[in-house]
């Protein structure tokens, strides 16, 4: 029996681990964004005043509590090379998953105060309460004035009560947090993959194998785990320990504190941009 | 017991078993394509739906370059007459071009229309041109954006079928590889912008 099964486990193995290495090769690469700030307003260009942070942050905390809307704003000096505006939003939109995965309810205001440019950018469910014109209207008629006299501060706070007053009628929060990570989970994603189903008959033949010498000549001394059958518990158990460390559900979202947490949600690429 | 037998017949198992999940995981990949294939379509609708409106308007002010305006409404007339499936991602690499290349006539034809209007200060000032020209913008960015997410569905899909095991089941399914979206031709090269010092209209340059 053991010699029947030690060339099929030989055989199987290099297949094993030929799958698990090409379904790691389909991950893609995408152009970073810088990691997600915890709180709603960060002010890497240092034009804003601290006590103004500090009160955009808690009313954005508030208004996410109260609608589920999340709104970050991120103030830079200047564009990593090689991206446009529109681009760069769309990645830290991307990115940073601003608005419940469910309803995609953000917006990003991105200010470059090096370029002079500033963007609204809408998550896919916030199109419908603050289209691209209502956007440009923002920035036209609120924040561009204010940025034209260098106070940062009073600019993005308007700007962002605008944002707010559209928006605010838009969804309802609900009770379980903007964090919504469906009913797939990474043990069940394995089970279902070619390789889960592979381990799992290659298990059942090992098992049947067994019971079928267990009639014959009765239960041996040994006990324990073939070799095969060990190796094959291994990389079960090594396989779901890989799911598990992909899998990205762990983190704490939605209800962590006063801070910004990105529930999942992203954007189309909607909302506009102006300069000042 | 014959073992022979029985390792056969679960080798056999786990072969079935694993084209019925490569079989799965391909149709909801490709299933991914045609979800992404759907938003690019909406997004080219949703500006084509934008033209008429934005012709009205510039056709307001006075004495608007004619050429320019013609362009653009033939240019949305052809994007009208592309018969392509909405709902089903292209199989033909010339399908997608034969679209992709009517749609990039207008999104020139829509630019060259905005650099114009740059000479035309009373129009540019009013608040009606002004949405439009957010509106145009936010819709080339989101054309932008679901093409490349179409892009990068397609080629999951196809390191899919040439990946183990589908590599071995995919081309008895039916399951071919699909095409991309390819650079635009025209996105390298910038609208040529004439000034007319005599004061006639410009002539485009077709």
């Amino acid at each position: 029996m053991i010699s029947a099964m030690f060339p099929l486990s030989r055989f199987l193995l290099p297949i094993m681990l030929v799958v698990v290495g090409v379904s790691g090769m389909t991950l893609r690469a995408e152009i970073s964004a810088p990691p997600a700030p915890r709180q709603f307003v960060t002010d890497e260009a240092g034009v804003i005043p601290a006590p103004v942070i500090a009160r955009l942050n808690s009313t954005l905390s508030r208004f996410e509590k109260q609608t589920g809307n999340q709104i970050v704003a991120m103030v830079v000096s200047s564009l990593p090379g090689g991206t446009t505006l529109a681009d760069y939003a769309q990645i830290l939109y991307h990115d940073w998953r601003i608005g419940s995965k469910k309803d995609s309810n953000g917006v990003l205001i991105l200010v470059v105060t090096g370029d002079r440019k500033v963007r609204i950018q809408t998550g896919y469910g916030l199109e419908g309460a603050l289209p691209d014109v209502a956007c440009s209207r923002i920035i036209r008629e609120t924040m561009e004035p204010t940025f034209r006299s260098g106070n940062y501060g009073e600019g993005l706070s308007a700007g962002i009560a605008a944002v707010m007053q559209a928006t605010k009628g838009e969804y309802k929060r609900d009770n379980k947090g903007t964090g919504h990570q469906g009913t797939r989970t990474p043990f069940k994603d394995f089970l279902f993959s070619p390789l889960g189903l592979f381990l799992i008959v290659f298990v059942v033949l090992l098992l049947a194998g067994r019971n079928g010498r267990g009639n014959g000549c009765g239960q041996g001394p040994d006990g324990g785990m073939g070799p095969g059958s060990a190796a094959a518990a291994g990389l079960i158990i090594g396989g779901l320990g890989a799911m598990a460390a992909r899998g990205e559900g762990n983190r704490d979202e939605g209800d962590s504190g006063d801070g910004f947490s990105g529930g999942g949600g992203d954007s189309g690429g909607g909302g506009a941009d102006g300069g000042w | 017991m014959n073992k022979t037998l029985l390792i056969i017949l679960a080798l056999l198992g786990v072969v079935i078993l694993a084209a019925v999940s490569s079989y799965n995981g391909l149709v909801s990949s490709s299933q991914s394509v045609d979800a992404a294939w759907a938003q690019v379509q909406n997004v080219y609708q949703r500006r084509a739906d934008l033209v008429p409106n934005l012709v009205q308007t510039v056709q307001g002010a006075a004495n608007f370059e004619k050429s320019t305006i013609v362009q653009v409404t033939e240019a949305r007339a052809s994007v009208g007459k592309v018969q392509i499936n909405q709902n089903q991602a292209p199989a033909e690499a010339a399908q997608l071009a034969q679209f992709q290349q009517a749609q990039g006539q207008l999104g020139s034809a829509l630019s060259r229309l905005l650099v114009v209007a740059e000479r035309y200060p009373d129009l540019k000032a009013t608040s009606n041109f002004r949405d439009l020209q957010a509106q145009l913008e936010g819709t080339e960015n989101r054309i932008a954006v679901e093409r490349g997410r179409f892009n990068s569905a397609v080629q999951n899909y196809n390191v899919r079928i040439k990946s183990l095991p589908a590599v071995f089941f995919a081309g008895l399914l039916g399951f071919q590889p699909k095409p991309y979206f390819k650079a635009d031709s025209g996105a390298e090269t910038a609208p040529s912008v004439k000034f007319d010092l005599g004061g006639t209209p410009a002539s485009p340059s077709k």
